[in-house]
């Protein structure tokens, strides 16, 4: 790392953080914040532009309206929440399904780790997203195949990191000590294999965050992701889709919304990974 | 010429057999979990895998079609038998075998997907380049921006947006279908660009041409972002190495260490994401195709989605999937072309 490119690392990491924060206390506070309620229907102030542009804009609703005169800034602060459960949900449920199956698959070696790479190397022959699309498809819809359909990828990229590291510890001499005294092979994992992981796995969990807020858009775009009653930004993006050369302002705002949370998200992990890593 | 890229690729030929063959049990699994997803389904398959409207004898149909009156053992066979042979059945909607479909659409996602690979490889790496050889310049900074607005965009989003501005406010480019109706649409290879060249059709290859802009450019900004990211990291990296200071030592101009040196080492790295992205371009272009109406395999796959058009459903999957496998190989290979220290195993 080089003296001049420490400021940088530190503007990353404080800008992105405070968009990853912002995001974080709109989607608590969005009952607070939001000055309507978001499924708030009036077909009378159907589609309005926002409040700068034009004479029908009406007060208060400051993004304008939708198709169904339901306000865009209150749907986006709501849709906030969605965004932050799948994030979250997602990144907890791959990086303890990957840095297990990975710690396990590397720590016992043999038929374990023979069947564990096979399954890897099944789910990661499918294109990204069509995994997920063909579980949504079959499985049906909601919440939970939601978030079952994005982690079905996304822990590999844990589970590869934790087996080569667990590949590299099993035969250092501090895990081979706590072996020899006795120690049982979870207590090892535990004490001595899953710590040393942590950083690397902090790294790949943003962008594992960062993905699947696009990917949950992408997939409530095409009517795969949440409920339609639930105010998501994908959700938005595929109502504007079909307002775009009126309403411009439905596909505008959701969008922008999406862009700053994951440029946030990828700042972050970017700054992360530069400090984690010194050689780069 | 010809002989000497023969005995070039001989030593590679054992490992690319051998490479080749473990394609084939990886489809094979792969054609088990979507047969586990499919009897995964909760309730009677036959009856919920049916179109809303299907009557009693399409329900009695697609259960033998799907050979759902078997034995599970029996199914199982006769699945993977269909699957590795490519027989998908009828589909609901065309009335047709799922194979002919998806050929008829495929040229279409192929051109979208390497139009957008070809923008995203002319911007990304002289991007990366650019930004790499002058690290912490202004002008890295600058391309490093455009790296990161390229991973964060939602991608389908600044489809809609371009067709906002540039399709309806500027109307510069058409924003959606393949070609302008009317033209000559028939189709030789199904390749648009390369079948109104052959036709010697001016009008009907810048009509192409023109359809193509948006939903490739769209298509390929996430890989714009990731390459030039890639390319840069890989530029800083082989700047270190000692083999381009030596370069430097023997007084080759800046411009020639970076060209031959640099760039040729940096290379395979390049290629690998290139290769990797194309796979995420085919599933991108799922929603891209949506969102421009491009008729191709991701319209197909949304219309058989919504449609419960099954059988169709399944061959796309298999379709796409065996399509990634394959790429993946030909990286695999690819890699061992250009840094011969590289095995295949």
């Amino acid at each position: 790392m080089t003296e001049r490119a420490f400021p940088k690392i530190r503007l990353k990491l404080a800008l992105g953080l405070a968009i990853v924060l912002a995001v974080l206390a709109v989607s608590l506070a969005a009952g607070w914040l939001a000055p309507f309620d978001p499924d708030e229907q009036s077909l009378r102030l159907a589609l309005r532009p926002p409040i700068w542009s034009g004479a029908r804009a009406v007060a208060g609703h400051v993004l304008g309206t939708d198709q169904l005169g339901r306000d865009i800034l209150s749907r986006i602060l709501y849709g906030a929440r969605v965004s932050v459960v799948i994030a979250a949900a997602v990144m907890l449920a791959s990086g303890l399904i990957g840095v297990l199956l990975g710690t396990i698959s590397g720590f016992f070696g043999g038929w374990v780790d023979y069947t564990l790479q096979k399954l890897v190397e099944v789910v990661w022959a499918f294109p990204p997203l069509l995994l997920a699309i063909a579980i949504l498809a079959f499985l049906g819809q909601g919440l939970p195949i939601l978030i079952l359909a994005l982690v079905s990828q996304r822990w590999i990229p844990y589970c590869r990191v934790a087996r080569a590291q667990a590949l590299s510890l099993r035969s250092r001499d501090f895990v081979v000590a706590a072996q020899a005294i006795g120690a049982t092979p979870w207590r090892v994992i535990s004490r001595h294999v899953i710590p040393n992981l942590l950083q690397g796995a902090l790294v790949i969990g943003t962008f594992t965050m960062a993905t699947a807020i696009l990917s949950e858009a992408s997939l409530s775009f095409l009517g795969l992701g949440v409920p339609p009653e639930i105010p998501s930004w994908g959700g938005m993006l595929a109502d504007g889709r079909a307002y775009i050369s009126t309403a411009w302002w439905l596909a505008l705002f959701p969008g922008l919304a999406i862009f700053a949370t994951v440029f946030g998200i990828n700042l972050l992990g970017d700054g992360l990974r530069d400090l984690l890593d010194p050689r780069r | 010429m010809r002989a000497a890229a023969i005995s070039l690729l001989r030593p590679f030929a054992g490992q690319f057999a051998r490479r080749a063959l473990g394609v084939l049990p990886v489809v094979a699994l792969v054609a088990l979990l979507v047969f586990l997803l499919i009897h995964a389904v909760p309730g009677d398959p036959a009856e919920l895998l049916s179109p809303e409207d299907a009557t009693k004898a399409d329900i009695e149909r697609l259960r033998v079609q799907l050979g759902l009156d078997q034995s599970l053992a029996m199914q199982f066979w006769l699945f993977m038998r269909h699957a590795l042979t490519g027989d998908f059945g009828l589909s609901f909607k065309y009335g047709e075998p799922v194979g002919g479909v998806i050929a008829s659409h495929l040229p279409a996602t192929l051109e979208l997907a390497l139009a957008a690979s070809l923008i995203a490889v002319a911007i990304g790496v002289p991007l990366g380049i650019w930004a790499g050889s002058r690290p912490n310049s202004w002008l890295d900074n600058l391309a490093s921006m455009v790296g990161f607005f390229g991973i964060s965009v939602p991608g389908f989003w600044m489809g809609i947006m371009l067709i906002l501005v540039v399709a309806g406010s500027l109307h510069w480019l058409p924003s959606s279908g393949r070609t302008e109706i009317g033209l000559d649409a028939r189709a030789i290879t199904g390749f648009l660009l390369l079948d109104t060249l052959l036709r010697g059709d001016a009008a009907g290859f810048a009509s192409t041409l023109r359809h193509l802009a948006l939903p490739a450019l769209t298509l390929g900004i996430n890989m714009v972002g990731i390459i030039m990211r890639v390319t840069r990291s890989a530029v800083i990296e082989t700047m270190h190495e000692d083999y381009v200071r030596t370069a430097r030592a023997t007084g080759q101009t800046e411009r020639r260490v970076l060209w031959r040196h640099v760039l040729r080492n940096a290379l395979v790295v390049i290629v690998t994401v290139v290769g990797l992205e194309l796979g995420t371009l085919l599933s991108g272009s799922i929603i891209v195709e949506t969102v421009f109406v491009w008729p191709g395999t991701g319209s197909l796959l949304i219309e058989a989605l919504q449609g419960r058009d099954y059988p169709l459903l399944i061959g796309l999957v298999m379709v796409y999937t065996v399509l990634f496998v394959l790429l993946n190989l030909v990286i695999d290979l690819s890699y061992a072309l250009i840094d011969p220290r590289i095995r295949l195993d």
